[in-house]
């Protein structure tokens, strides 16, 4: 199934960010959306997760066109923001509570996710208090934790130490072989190189 | 709902705990204006109508002051359901609307504003009715018990307004709107003997009167639901994205 995008383009004010872009995305794959700041690679990974409506093209998420049908992307889980959390609530609170949206998955399911992204230890720690790098952690288990067929991440090695950065691309691996399609946008083309199977070079809104 | 209603509590009752002291310090200023600054007793005025406009529940404005607490009240609920239903369309896409759809999110936000608007009513009227009774007052409290339903339900149906409004205008022409909604109400009065001529041929009784309320309530919250359908949250969306 994956992602199907036809001649998308955005106009913001009269100005293209995006213009004309054509990707077929697969499942069991890693793509990495390369560009410098204000490319237009945020705002491509926004239009896949249907926040922001192209003003041309199509967009196909699991055969289903999302704009559409007015919906939302199933089975898809995104860290394209600063994510939002609740300061006063511990991490794991945080996480039960997201989750309690769709009660799809069990406190251990969350705690399996906190190890895998090395915050298991800082769980029981108040959001306030973590550092950049475990907030973004935090942002990487709640877009994991539900088992998500399509896994969208901007910036995510943002803020982390080297040895946390290498235990996330592992664990990327790990999720693109039980068949996931994962993206990953950053400006830092050395993130990139050695996780993805196909590397997309943004500039100006187009592809290269 | 776990965490749409914790999430809302939080930025209300904590991030905007300034706001709600603010709201409830004019609220508590303006029957100590009356009594104290312009020496009326309350025994000089109907008691209930000076309490029910006090809390932005009289919609028959009698002076400035009047006007200004209305408009304060109003705009303060309003601000509230800005707040509810912007917050999350801004800062909590990915977490929240990836994991539930437009319309049962829109249908659980209807609910934590009943929820919410309900809570600031009860605590509002409560701390209210002890500075008056500490003003002189001589209440009967089942009278004030019974304005409150009432006044839930006007506030309800005045955050049923403000969706919809909401839905179709932008974050700042909304609270000139709000402004030119609540005008006609300071000039209640000059209506307000054909208002009574109406009152008393359609519904002879308070009972009849508060049915109606509750009807219109009812059909008035019905119809945001279905004027709030998927074109116009998308338009809502689209306007948030800017």
């Amino acid at each position: 199934m994956g992602i199907i995008l036809k001649n998308v383009s955005k106009k913001f004010d009269g100005n293209y960010v995006l213009q004309d872009v054509n990707l077929n995305l697969d499942e069991g794959k890693i793509y990495g959306f390369v560009g410098r700041n204000g490319s237009g690679k945020t705002v491509l990974l926004n239009i896949i997760c249907g926040f922001i409506k192209p003003t041309d093209g199509q967009v196909l998420v699991n055969g289903v066109d999302i704009y559409k049908t007015k919906t939302f992307p199933k089975d898809t889980r995104a860290l394209i923001e600063k994510p939002k959390f609740l300061s006063n609530f511990t991490g794991m609170k945080n996480l039960e509570l997201l989750a309690s949206i769709n009660k799809s998955i069990t406190t251990l399911d969350i705690e399996e996710t906190l190890k895998k992204v090395n915050l298991y230890e800082e769980k029981d720690k108040l959001y306030q208090k973590y550092s950049l790098g475990m907030k973004q952690k935090l942002g990487i288990a709640q877009v994991l934790m539900e088992n998500p067929k399509i896994i969208i991440l901007d910036e995510p090695f943002n803020g982390l130490d080297d040895n946390s950065a290498d235990k996330i691309r592992k664990l990327l691996l790990e999720e693109k072989k039980l068949g996931k399609l994962i993206i990953i946008a950053t400006h830092i083309k050395d993130d990139i190189e050695k996780l993805c199977d196909i590397v997309f070079k943004f500039d100006s809104g187009k592809i290269k | 709902m776990k965490y749409l209603l914790t999430n809302d509590f939080y930025n209300i009752f904590v991030n905007k705990r300034k706001l709600i002291y603010l709201w409830l310090l004019i609220l508590i200023l303006y029957p100590i204006f009356i009594r104290i600054v312009l020496d009326i007793n309350f025994t000089d005025l109907d008691e209930i109508d000076l309490f029910l406009g006090n809390i932005g529940g009289n919609y028959n404005v009698n002076s400035v002051f009047e006007y200004l607490i209305l408009l304060w009240n109003v705009t303060f609920y309003s601000y509230i359901v800005i707040d509810i239903f912007t917050k999350d369309v801004k800062y909590g896409r990915e977490s929240i609307f990836l994991r539930v759809s437009k319309e049962k999110w829109l249908i659980r936000k209807l609910i934590i504003i009943f929820t919410y608007t309900t809570i600031l009513e009860i605590f509002s009227f409560f701390i209210l009715g002890l500075v008056y009774i500490l003003l002189g007052a001589n209440f009967d409290i089942s009278t004030i018990f019974s304005i409150i339903v009432i006044d839930i339900l006007i506030k309800l149906f005045l955050q049923f307004i403000n969706i919809f409004l909401l839905l179709f205008s932008s974050k700042y022409s909304f609270f000139i709107i709000i402004f030119i909604y609540t005008i006609p109400f300071a000039f209640a009065n000059f209506f307000n003997d054909y208002i009574n001529q109406f009152t008393q041929i359609y519904f002879t009784s308070s009972y009849m009167k508060n049915s109606m309320l509750i009807l219109v309530t009812i059909i008035i919250g019905t119809l945001a639901l279905i004027i709030a359908n998927k074109l116009l949250l998308e338009k809502f969306f689209e306007r948030c994205e800017n």
